[in-house]
Parts: C-alpha cells; structure tokens; sequence
C-alpha cells in the first residue's frame, strides 16, 4: 500500500549545520502520528518541509505517492498560526478553498469549530486559539490526503481540543493520515497511533 | 493638569500623529509644487487667472479639489492608523486632544489649499478655493472613518482566490496608496495636457508625450501596490505551498493585479490629458491606446520586478528602486522610439513577467 506520507533522508542546513537530518519515515493513510522533541529539535522545520513551506536541502518527501505536482497537496496548519491578518477568516477558507479547485468547508468542521463566530472577523483580530481554530478549518478543506499539523493544540480551550481529536480523527478514519507536533503527552496520548521523536534534528524513536 | 503636562500631551500627539501624516503628505506637496511650477512657471498662469478659472469652469476646481483630496486621502488616514494613537486615547486629556490634535495636523497638511486661498484673495476667488479646502478636508476625514463591511467570498480556482486575496491585501493594508496613485494619475494627466498645449493636430508627439508622462506616473503609482502584492505572497506562502499550486497560477494572479492597475492607472492620466486638452476625436483615441500600452508595458514590467524582489531581504526597497528603473527604462525607450517604443515597452514588460515567474 503506497504511504500517505513518505520521508526519506529528509535534511536541512541551516547556518553551517544540519538542522535535520537524515529524517525517514512513512506514515500509512488511516494513522496518526505525533512528532514529539524538544525545543529546537526541528520538528517544525521537518513539518514545513513535508508541507512544502520550506525548500527541502536533502532527501524527497512524497505525498500519497506523488514528489511533486498538484496531487501533492496537504492540509497544513502552520506553526505560530499567523494567517494573513488583512483576511477575515471566512476570506482564508475562500482563498485555501480556490486554492484547492473551488472545495468548500464541510459543515461538520464549521459546527465541530463553531466557526460561525469568527468567519466575518479579520484574523489579525482573533485571539492565538481562534486562529488555531481557523487555521485547523482550512486545513481540512477539500478532504487532503494529509494533514501535517504544527502544535494545532496551542492556545485551544477545552471545546477545541475536542473537536480537534473529533475532526482529526474523522479525516483519518475517511482515509488521511496525520503528522502531529505537540508538546502536550496528553494530546499524544489521546490522538496518536504512533509516536515519532526527534532530538537534534534526527529521529530517534 | 498643569500648563507644563498639556503642552508635554499636546507634544506627545502631534508628534504621534503629525510624523504620521507629514510623511505621506510631503510627497504630495512635492508633486503639487512640481505641477505649480509647471503651470505657474511655464505658462505664465497668475492667481488672478485661477481666480477666473474659479469663477467660470467648475469642472477645473472639479479636478483640483478631487486631486487634492485623494493626493491627501492618506495623510488624513494615516493619522487614524498612527502607532501609539491608540495608547495616546487612554491618557488624561484625550477628551481634548483627540479632537483638537488631528484637526490641527490636517490644517497643516493642507496648508497649500489655505496658500492659494490667500493669494487669490486679493482678486475675490478666496472665499472659493478656502471653501473647497475646508470641504475636501471635511470629506478626506470622512473617507478615513468610512470601512466598508466584509463579504464572504467564493472563488472558483487558484487564480481568482489569489486575485482576490491580493486586491484585499491592496485595499485594507494600502489603501492609502490607491488614493495616491489616483491623485499621480491626475497630476500626471494634467502634466501631460499641459505638455501637448500648442501642439498642431496630427503631431507624433500629440500622442507620444502623455504617453511618456503616463509610463513615468504608473511606474511611480505601482511601487506601493506591487509591494503590497509581494507581501501578501510572501505571507500566503504556506497556504500556497500546502496546496501545491502552480507557480504560473501566482504570477498569472500578480499579473491581473499589478498590471491591471498599471491599466487603470494609465487609463486615469488618459482621461485627463483628454478633458484637458480636448483634442480631436481621433487623436483622443490615439491618447487613449498610447497611455493604455504604456500602462500595460509598465505593469507587467513591475510584474517580474515584484516576482524577483520576493526573494530580496529588503523587499520594499527592490520594488521602489524596480519602479525607479523601470519609470526612466519606458521614458526613454518611448521617447526615443515613439510608437516602436511602445512596442518595445510592452515586450520587455511581457518577458520581464515571465521570465519573473520562473524565479
């Protein structure tokens, strides 16, 4: 069965020094992965380059198959959660979803989110969680095969972290898989199939 | 509160909001006193003949007072939007100065309408050109509190929803610039009227100079909408990246925009040098095709400046020193090769798109 997510001797240099390095993995569709380390451990950097935000130094990442092209594409939720701020969320969702040939929010995001609230809100207006929630909605526009999520927890309140296990769980029970950085064990332990830890910029677990 | 704290406050908000606005209203002011001397300078014009003008053509003040306001539109705006204006409204005496402080600055900023009314005076058109000054004031302030309600969007493809989400990016974080670039294609029409004023009908250069003075003004117009373009796309990056979308989608996207203003832009100078000027029918049309190549020319040239400065680590300098090339590049090549020059614009502009989105 072809990896949702492949990995392979995935590297970055950044400064003179591999910041990751020589990172394989494959993650099969249906599972959801958590990718755990440290600060500075280069979780973040390993996520952009799978979804393509950061040029990748060594090694190929390949999305259901495909190393390039437009069936490469995942839902992403970025870390830090800074959307454009002259958007309102509503705009982000339109933007991701004629990005991805004209889909359309599921309804069952946008009421699992409660998203009605902030859709007409400029992002830059929102606090971190409802950013995260708008940022997690975009993601899951148009079904992705992936989803490669940067600390999505970060900043939810309780109800969010609901719906995050709910909707990220759904996506993968329709056939997605998930590769999640979180700093939180209770979030790993909640979601995850399987852990991925990296120290230094190499897995080593 | 004591003389010392209300002056120490008083201080503290025109600094605040006079940095602000002093720094977009001096380079309308510089263009003003670039068109006055142009006016005043070369033809002889005396306030006693606007005073006339005042009395007789209200399309004249029409144009002078919407030239005006949006050149000046940003000024005002920027006041609304100064950093540290938010915190100043928590301080004892915001009651006052709140009021007081902005009225004063756009006094200032709009000194050079209380200038002429003051020259005029003598010769009874004043009272008109105070009367306007006071209701472009009145309207600039009013345009600055205007902020129209968002809609919810549904764009079909990558192109559309990039298109859209640039002209937001150009509309909500450089409004401002919109307005200036209206207020350069103004003076930049009136410049090139000015410029044909005399010229017999059927001239080469009856078409050729206010297209020059077109290609100059858009080139200037677009510096601050290209760079709005380049960081929209630079903050959409991972969203582009995740959906894996084509690179020609983003720059077909940046094209639509920059070059459809360059278009707009253009278009505006046109209309000017045509009202003004008020040639034949056919050599108005031929105005009109010149400025529209040389628009085009220039915005899809400032299409693959915006692509490469993305890269830049000073991306806003790479698209002002872009635009400042590109301005003299199209001047030159129109002025030496009139009609072929718009050609060459035109195609150097295409594959200076193109070969910007293969970057």
């Amino acid at each position: 069965m072809t990896a949702a997510i492949e990995a392979r001797g995935l590297g970055k240099r950044r400064g003179g020094r591999w910041v990751v390095d020589d990172v394989s993995f494959a993650i099969a569709p249906g599972e959801i992965v958590a990718l755990c380390g440290g600060n500075g451990a280069g979780k973040s950097t390993t996520l952009a380059m799978i979804a393509g935000a950061l040029t990748i130094d060594r090694g190929w990442v390949a999305i259901a198959g495909a190393t390039s092209g437009p069936r490469r594409w995942v839902g992403y939720v970025p870390e830090g959660a800074d959307p454009p701020d002259h958007l309102t969320a509503a705009e982000l969702w339109a933007l991701v979803g004629g990005l991805r040939a004209g889909a359309a929010m599921p309804p069952a995001v946008a009421d699992a989110l409660a998203l009605e609230a902030i859709a007409d809100r400029r992002l830059g207006q929102l606090s971190l969680g409802q950013r995260r929630r708008a940022c997690l909605a975009a993601a899951l526009i148009g079904g992705p095969p992936a989803l490669i999520l940067d600390e999505p927890d970060n900043g939810l309140d309780a109800d969010g972290l609901t719906a995050l296990a709910a909707l990220v769980t759904a996506a993968t029970a329709a056939g997605a898989a998930a590769l999640i950085a979180t700093h939180d064990p209770a979030v790993q332990d909640r979601l995850a199939t399987r852990r991925l830890v990296l120290e230094r910029g190499r897995l080593v677990g | 509160m004591t003389v010392a704290a209300w002056t120490r406050l008083g201080r503290a908000w025109l600094g605040t909001l006079g940095r602000a606005a002093l720094a977009r209203a001096v380079p309308a002011w510089a263009g003003a006193l670039i068109v006055g001397a142009a006016v005043f300078g070369g033809n002889g014009l005396r306030p006693v003949h606007l005073a006339a003008i005042a009395a007789t053509s209200p399309a004249v003040i029409a144009v002078a007072a919407v030239g005006w306001l949006v050149l000046l539109a940003p000024a005002i705006a920027a006041m609304t939007a100064a950093p540290g204006a938010r915190y100043l409204r928590t301080l004892p005496g915001a009651a006052v100065a709140r009021p007081a402080a902005p009225l004063a600055i756009a006094l200032v900023v709009h000194a050079p309408w209380g200038g002429l009314a003051i020259a005029t005076a003598p010769v009874g058109g004043g009272l008109t050109w105070l009367g306007l000054a006071l209701a472009s004031l009145a309207l600039a302030a009013a345009l600055a509190r205007l902020t129209p309600a968002p809609r919810r969007p549904r764009w079909r493809g990558p192109r559309a929803a990039l298109v859209g989400a640039h002209l937001r990016a150009i509309a909500r974080r450089r409004g401002g610039s919109v307005a200036f670039a209206a207020g350069l294609a103004l003076l930049g029409g009136a410049l090139g009227a000015a410029m044909i004023d005399g010229e017999p009908a059927g001239a080469a250069t009856l078409a050729i100079l206010p297209a020059a003075c077109a290609a100059a003004v858009t080139a200037c117009a677009l510096a601050a909408i290209a760079s709005a373009v380049v960081d929209d796309r630079r903050a959409l990056g991972p969203w582009l990246a995740a959906a894996a979308s084509r690179p020609t989608s983003a720059t077909t996207a940046a094209a639509l925009v920059i070059a459809g203003a360059g278009l707009a832009c253009a278009a505006a100078v046109a209309a000017v040098v045509v009202t003004l000027a008020a040639p034949s029918a056919s050599a108005g049309a031929t105005i009109v095709g010149a400025c529209g190549a040389a628009g085009l020319g220039v915005g899809l040239a400032m299409t693959g400046v915006a692509e490469r400065a993305r890269g830049a680590r000073r991306p806003g300098q790479a698209v002002a020193a872009g635009a400042g090339a590109v301005a003299l590049l199209a001047v030159l090549a129109i002025g030496l090769w009139a009609a072929r020059g718009l050609g060459v614009v035109v195609g150097l502009g295409a594959a200076a798109a193109v070969g910007g989105g293969r970057r």
